[in-house]
């Protein structure tokens, strides 16, 4: 009996992290066995069986307690602001950190691809496994789950992705239908709700100063806004039949997903505001492939004249690549401003 | 009074009991516990998770020390000693007073029984 539960108790110390069991876990065994030892000279077997409840209970919050500070205590550096960053605000992301930067990217065009699937587009599933199933929704809680761990980890410039992408969820949601429902503004309280909680766990308000304060500190965050906004229509491809589609929006993702990388990697604002042009661009030439190699005009029956579509178009693109790079020419100038100040 | 161990208290009744053991000397894990059960009449029931999660913490705050000595003979070899340090003497001590202070409030309005009264 006491071996076994001993035995047992060697099996519940795995559910800590491995330094610390490294350290205390065969004193912890020992002080168990002691416990078991005096609970079986006092009651017999019974005893033993007795204290396992709460040594269950205790082992779990143990062990989540020491992950949780196994966290916090920066063991995955990746996830925590890089220390020049933190001075300039400006400075490039690391490749493994870029790399956290581009998950939404890759989240978004992975939902678009699965929601093409028509085995998923049923409204037959109850509400609440719509919501755990329907892939932009899921999209949206892995978004707001990275975004949640930015903001744990003091909002670490990664985190602006994930912030982005969840703003443009809630206005992009606020007023969708879905599987035979309707969603409104409470979409967006999900989340309020992350902010909030992950607030009250830090009990600091750093993480929003360090939001805002990077937000005035780099300018070019609004064209990434603006990024996420051109770039997620392009990876949706609405109304699109084509019959290589799947290839088209795989491409797409990786062409934008490759723009926000360099963004986040590259040091100088204008360059970066490049890189993002860059995503745009090649966005647009796989657009220009996907209308030439599918007639949307003969499948969807409509006159020549709908041709005049693709005018506007190309205008709201020069339109915005001149905004983005004017947004990048302003954020230069800024950035390069107070050497000359010294210099003088 | 340093503000920064102030910060710290209140201390949980099993982080206190913890030190009240170790006050008595050095100390291994199994015998802090049946300690900790004894000088609280048994209202605190520790076990190896709670612990060990606050003898960590406490030997990173430098709190307590782990005794560097070999261990007796026949004495089981994973057994490690506990002991305190002067800031873990100076956190017990200020908790003690803060309770002190508490227990006096609580016999002013007539709670507890006068000293010298049954």
């Amino acid at each position: 009996m006491l071996t076994f539960s001993v035995w047992l108790y060697h099996v519940l110390l795995l559910a800590y992290p491995a330094s610390f069991r490294k350290r205390f876990g065969a004193e912890m065994a020992q002080v168990f066995r002691s416990v078991c030892e005096a609970a079986y000279a006092e009651t017999g077997a019974a005893g033993v069986v007795r204290l396992w409840p709460s040594v269950v209970w205790d082992g779990v919050w143990a062990a989540l307690f020491q992950w949780w500070l196994w966290l916090l205590k920066g063991r995955l550096p990746v996830l925590q602001p890089n220390p020049i960053d933190q001075q300039d605000g400006n400075s490039p992301l690391t490749a493994w950190q870029a790399g956290i930067a581009v998950l939404p990217f890759l989240a978004f065009g992975a939902s678009s691809l699965v929601s093409r699937w028509d085995f998923l587009n049923t409204a037959r599933l109850p509400f609440w496994q719509i919501l755990l199933t329907h892939p932009h929704l899921v999209f949206n809680w892995l978004v707001l789950i990275g975004l949640g761990a930015g903001v744990l980890a003091g909002f670490p410039r990664w985190t602006y992705s994930f912030l982005g992408w969840a703003l443009f969820f809630v206005w992009w949601w606020k007023d969708m239908g879905f599987y035979g429902y309707a969603s409104d503004w409470r979409i967006g309280l999900p989340l309020l709700a992350v902010f909030a909680v992950t607030l009250l766990i830090r009990r600091s308000w750093q993480p929003l100063r360090t939001l805002l304060a990077g937000l005035w500190r780099d300018w070019t965050l609004l064209a990434l806004g603006i990024y996420i906004l051109y770039t997620s229509v392009t990876m949706l491809y609405d109304e699109n039949h084509s019959p290589f589609l799947l290839i088209f929006i795989v491409a797409t993702t990786l062409a934008v997903s490759l723009g926000a990388w360099g963004y986040f990697r590259l040091r100088v604002p204008l360059l970066r505001v490049l890189a993002l042009m860059g995503g745009i661009g090649l966005t647009a030439i796989i657009s220009a492939i996907n209308n030439t190699t599918w007639d949307y005009r003969a499948y969807y029956g409509l006159p020549e004249s709908a041709q005049n579509v693709n005018l506007i178009g190309l205008v709201f693109f020069i339109v915005l690549s001149l905004f983005m790079l004017a947004i990048g020419v302003l954020a230069h100038w800024r950035q390069r401003r107070p050497s000359r100040l010294k210099e003088i | 009074m340093d503000p920064d161990l102030l910060k710290r208290l209140p201390l949980s009744p099993a982080a206190f009991c913890i030190l009240l053991a170790l006050k008595e000397g050095e100390k291994h894990g199994y015998g802090i516990l049946r300690e900790v059960a004894e000088q609280s009449q048994g209202a605190v029931k520790l076990l190896p998770g709670t612990l060990y999660n606050l003898l960590k913490r406490m030997l990173d705050d430098g709190w307590i020390e782990e005794l560097d000595r070999p261990s007796a003979p026949k004495e089981d070899e994973r057994r490690r000693y506990y002991r305190l340090t002067g800031i873990g003497e100076k956190v017990v001590g200020l908790e003690a007073e803060r309770l002190a202070g508490l227990v006096r409030a609580a016999r002013r309005r007539g709670l507890l029984a006068r000293r010298g009264q049954a």
